[in-house]
């Protein structure tokens, strides 16, 4: 028998060591936790606290995904275009817009929905994704973009098997700095929307109770901080392995 | 005579940021032939590397005519690169694959022709290594095996051996002419080293720059296999060192 090809079948994901689960155990118990003990604190129904939880973070949810697929897609369309030189100028006073001063004139247009906050959440997500992507674009080596260009892969399939991979460390840091403005523009607008569920309307509710504001600010920073520390971070740190030459 | 490539009056102009003129090449005409080792030498900045990238299609602006036998369409030219060139985000099996996957619709062909290569190529214990995880070496063993699993008829190779240490590009230059050799492929090369275009070709076109042009075409009768250490072999060294011009 001639020689064959050895594959190993390594198996495909993330290798959790017996620490990392705990420490991942103990993160998520550490956030029920503390909004169990915060519903007691604030005499708020602990199932009434966790649907406001999840009704925010549903709605970044939904943001978060229109706004990576949207970024993604305009970064692709434009990052060889020569309109780029005209419009990115564009995009980058769009960016700095100040969207709250509009935001009661788009309430008016769409009324006090969830759609006004997630389009709202949109804007402010879309643009450090699609400036992030766009860059990494244009810095990608001349030398991967020739071997596309040689094994003559087009379309769809360049996209899928050479843009997306790519773009994948751009979008990570572009997402965790999307997130990061999304969570406060989240609060305000759902406050000046005055939705009824959601972490703005609980702040709201508590705006005269500086403890029950204080531990409900802290929540949400447990929450952002389980979200990156289980989500990006890992993310991140693979991708960065996955483009090491 | 059957010829590969023809190109005629050549000419590639580039404006610097002074927005002085900048001629890379400057009428170039050659006619590279079937089955040839066709190697294109030079000093830094003739206009070698884009003289390759001209003939292959991956430059496009550029005046003069560069023109593949009719017998040739792009699937069938495969490029090795000076860096490698491998995604670091697929293994050695997917970017092997890379160089098929346009062409090759057939996922099981695909593998056969991948795994063939990868065993020609001395990579199958490599299959599912990351090229983070490789050598130099081994990695330009990957750059090979992509570019010759299309079956390509011209394999255009820029500077391939110069980013590896002098003992690993001394055994893949060996199997490159190997291959060369069982399969009679279309190879253009570029170098600046004078002694592997010795060691290699069958003709050499010796550039200068400012503005890059094509100084001579030198035919290289050296009986193959090669001895490098030959008198006729250091003279012919000699002579194509007094054509290049700096």
């Amino acid at each position: 028998m001639g020689p064959h090809v050895v594959y190993s079948h390594r198996a495909v994901g993330m290798h959790f060591r017996k620490w990392h689960t705990a420490l991942i155990l103990a993160i998520l118990v550490g956030v029920f936790g503390y909004y169990y003990f915060l519903s007691e604190i604030s005499h708020i129904n602990p199932s009434s606290l966790l649907l406001d939880v999840a009704s925010s973070i549903t709605r970044i949810g939904i943001a978060y995904v229109i706004s990576a697929a949207l970024g993604f897609l305009l970064a692709v369309i434009l990052f060889k275009s020569r309109s780029s030189s005209f419009l990115l100028p564009i995009f980058d006073v769009a960016q700095s817009f100040p969207t709250f001063a509009a935001l009661p004139l788009v309430v008016m247009f769409w009324g006090p929905s969830e759609f006004t906050i997630i389009m709202f959440l949109v804007f402010t997500m879309i643009w450090p994704i699609f400036f992030t992507i766009i860059s990494s674009l244009k810095l990608v080596r001349q030398e991967w973009e020739e071997a596309m260009q040689i094994s003559g892969i087009k379309g769809l399939r360049y996209i899928w098997s050479f843009l997306v991979p790519v773009s994948v460390p751009a979008l990570i840091i572009g997402s965790i700095i999307a997130l990061g403005d999304a969570w406060e523009a989240l609060i305000a607008t759902e406050i000046i929307v005055g939705i009824k569920q959601g972490f703005g309307p609980f702040f709201k509710m508590f705006s005269a109770d500086p403890k029950i504001t204080t531990l409900g600010i802290v929540g949400l920073l447990t929450i952002v901080f389980a979200i990156n520390k289980l989500v990006w971070l890992p993310l991140l740190e693979s991708s960065h392995t996955m483009h090491e030459e | 005579m059957k010829y590969a490539i023809e190109l005629n009056n050549i000419s590639k102009t580039f404006i610097d940021q002074n927005r002085h003129t900048f001629h890379a090449l400057k009428d170039v005409d050659l006619r590279i032939k079937d089955g040839e080792f066709f190697v294109l030498l030079g000093p830094s900045g003739c206009g070698k590397s884009t003289l390759l990238r001209i003939m292959c299609g991956l430059e496009k602006k550029f005046t003069g005519t560069a023109t593949l036998s009719p017998e040739i369409s792009p699937n069938d030219l495969g490029f090795i690169f000076q860096q490698f060139a491998l995604l670091p985000w697929l293994n050695v099996y997917k970017n092997v694959e890379m160089g098929i996957l346009a062409c090759e619709p057939d996922k099981q062909k695909r593998k056969t022709a991948v795994e063939a290569q990868l065993i020609k190529m001395g990579l199958e214990n490599f299959a599912e290594k990351y090229p983070r995880e490789l050598s130099g070496g081994l990695k330009q063993r990957v750059g090979i095996a992509r570019a010759l699993v299309r079956n390509p008829k011209i394999i255009f190779m820029d500077e391939p051996f110069s980013a590896l240490d002098s003992f690993t590009a001394k055994i893949l230059r060996e199997e490159m002419l190997r291959l060369w050799h069982e399969e009679k492929r279309t190879i253009v090369m570029v170098t600046h080293n004078t002694e592997e275009s010795l060691q290699l070709a069958d003709r050499i076109a010796v550039m200068s720059s400012r503005p890059g042009t094509i100084e001579i075409i030198v035919e290289n009768d050296l009986p193959r296999p090669r001895q490098l250490r030959t008198k006729e072999f250091f003279e012919l060294e000699d002579k194509l060192v007094s054509y290049v011009r700096i």
